[in-house]
């Protein structure tokens, strides 16, 4: 159950004559798998990230080319024929602040809403499990979802989304908001959900730190196109990319950097992403003894 | 005498826990004061008490000499602004100018001040070019550079920012900070912020933890309080992770390697 775009294109608007038509993303073609993958989807506003992940859970249907999702193709000639509700139970899509579309009167309730809505059977059990799984406790289940801190009613929302046990989850842009404590939490969860239950994990972010720390494949994105799509490292190391498109480096990448032009250290690794590791390189550099 | 004086400040919200607790601490004219806390800690609470939009259980707010309370409120909220965290629920007005006015109407202002002011202000946070433009059509970090300059053109001394670039991205938060630093020597300014990072431009941080002052500090020596940042449940920069790391299991050359990362520090 993979998905493939070939060629697709989207455009917001399209004038009869059809001419001057200005692409939001434009022939992107792409192949994600449906388990184990943690792609990290970076480029600034306007590139194109929000309505490329809103192609893949199909709530927009290219203007041009088409999207394979498992053998189901999604294009505008066939946009009628589709079972869209089957696509969407497979792939979750969590939006930009998803604690704003809470609105049932208990959590537990609220949970439930998506899975029965795709005539998922044995809908309270899976909210349960889904909400076990994000961190929210018991006493909890039947309070208001309002009455909870920002944290937790995200946490909440992601449940929702989680209940329907999609194979492939989206977030746009999960952390914005959040404080350092939940921010590692989500992360960390994300992390859960693709190690141990083998999801496969689209994050749209701006935050260098998450491609680097939680990311293995970095797509990014231009003025509507993908400009690079691959792994984190190779991205980091291809500086005239990194500069064309105003990327910034994580943290300890650019500490080591600077480490290593000062120190001349010619065989640092610098391609670390968390401090554990880049103190463990800097060590196999240099030893351990304090002078 | 300070310009703003927080005195043995006390909240609870009805069925909570003490959102703050005793909390005391003097802002002097033209000072750049950082207020951290994790979500929950107290910290936007401590704003609304400041700007006298909540009411403190106990304790007193003065500002410029004047103790905030039901008399004083009015004149003493000329002198505060405040930017909020979403800027898409602070805009009245349809157009950029409109927006900028609108304070400035309420205070009546006369128009021929009004118009330098709108020109003024909008260009000190580089939208002058935006004017006639409805906000809703402009990006985050335009929209609360608008706010900024809404907050400004009413011409108080003392500038509340309580998490104004939370919900920005890097760019937006850029624009902001960088028409934040523009006010020092201005104006007097309270950063409410969950990020470390973004204390760098300050003078002093004050760590609220669980709603109780944990720590009042210039910023370079805050950032060496690692273990009250931490149960604070604040995240530490990743420059002083590394060196705490390199102290605590050794590394040659290391007091060089420390050096270079607190240089880096600095030149943030």
């Amino acid at each position: 159950m993979a998905i493939n775009l070939s060629k697709v294109s989207f455009a917001y608007y399209v004038p009869r004559k059809k001419k001057n038509i200005k692409y939001a993303v434009k022939d992107i073609n792409l192949s994600i798998g449906d388990k184990d993958e943690f792609i990290t989807i970076v480029g600034h506003t306007g590139s194109g990230k929000s309505t490329l992940v809103q192609m893949l859970n199909a709530l927009l249907i290219p203007t041009d080319g088409c999207i394979d999702i498992s053998g189901k193709i999604i294009s505008k000639k066939n946009e009628n024929k589709i079972k869209l509700k089957e696509v969407r139970k497979k792939i979750g899509l969590v939006f930009q602040f998803p604690e704003y579309q809470l609105f049932e009167e208990t959590v537990l309730q609220d949970v439930c809403f998506g899975p029965k809505n795709f005539g998922i059977t044995d809908v309270t059990s899976k909210a349960k499990k889904a909400l076990e799984l994000v961190g929210i406790k018991e006493d909890i289940y039947n309070e208001s979802p309002f009455s909870l801190s920002g944290g937790q009613m995200r946490r909440v929302a992601i449940a929702g989304i989680l209940a329907s046990e999609p194979n492939i989850l989206i977030f746009d842009e999960p952390t914005v908001g959040l404080d350092p404590l939940g921010k590692k939490e989500l992360l960390e969860l994300l992390r859960k959900l693709n190690k141990e239950e083998h999801k496969t994990i689209i994050l749209v972010t701006h935050d260098m730190e998450i491609v680097g720390e939680y990311s293995k494949r970095v797509i990014v994105l231009d003025n509507g196109d993908v400009v690079y799509d691959g792994d984190k490292t190779e991205l980091f190391k291809n500086e005239k990319l990194v500069k064309e498109h105003s990327l910034d480096l994580p943290n300890n990448v650019k500490m080591l950097k600077v480490i290593k032009e000062k120190l001349s250290l010619d065989n640092l690794d610098i391609y670390k992403y968390n401090t554990y590791d880049a103190y463990d390189e800097l060590k196999r550099v240099l030893g351990g003894n304090n002078e | 005498m300070s310009l703003v004086e927080v005195k043995n400040v006390s909240y609870k919200y009805t069925n909570r826990e003490n959102a703050l607790t005793d909390v005391s601490f003097n802002i002097e004219k033209g000072e750049f004061v950082c207020v951290l806390g994790h979500n929950g800690s107290g910290k936007s609470t401590l704003a609304k008490i400041i700007v006298g939009l909540l009411k403190a259980k106990s304790g007193e707010v003065i500002i410029d000499g004047v103790t905030l309370n039901e008399d004083t409120i009015d004149s003493v909220r000329q002198k505060l602004g405040i930017v909020f965290q979403n800027p898409d629920n602070q805009f009245v007005g349809v157009t950029v100018k409109d927006d900028i006015a609108f304070g400035l109407e309420n205070r009546n202002i006369e128009r021929s001040e009004m118009l330098r002011r709108i020109e003024y202000y909008s260009s000190l946070v580089d939208m002058e070019d935006f004017l006639d433009k409805n906000p809703e059509n402009l990006s985050g970090g335009q929209k609360q550079r608008v706010a900024i300059a809404s907050v400004l053109a009413c011409e108080g001394e003392i500038i509340v920012f309580d998490e104004a670039t939370s919900m920005l991205d890097p760019k937006g938060v850029k624009e902001v900070t960088n028409a934040i630093k523009k006010l020092k020597g201005q104006k007097t300014v309270i950063y409410i912020t969950h990020n470390l990072d973004e204390a760098l431009f300050c003078d002093r941080v004050i760590v609220l933890s669980k709603g109780v002052k944990v720590l009042d500090e210039k910023v370079l020596d805050a950032f060496k309080e690692k273990d009250i940042l931490k149960s604070a449940s604040l995240d530490i920069l990743d420059s002083m992770k590394l060196i705490e790391l390199i102290e605590e299991k050794g590394l040659s050359k290391g007091k060089e390697i420390e050096e270079i990362l607190w240089q880096l520090t600095y030149q943030k």
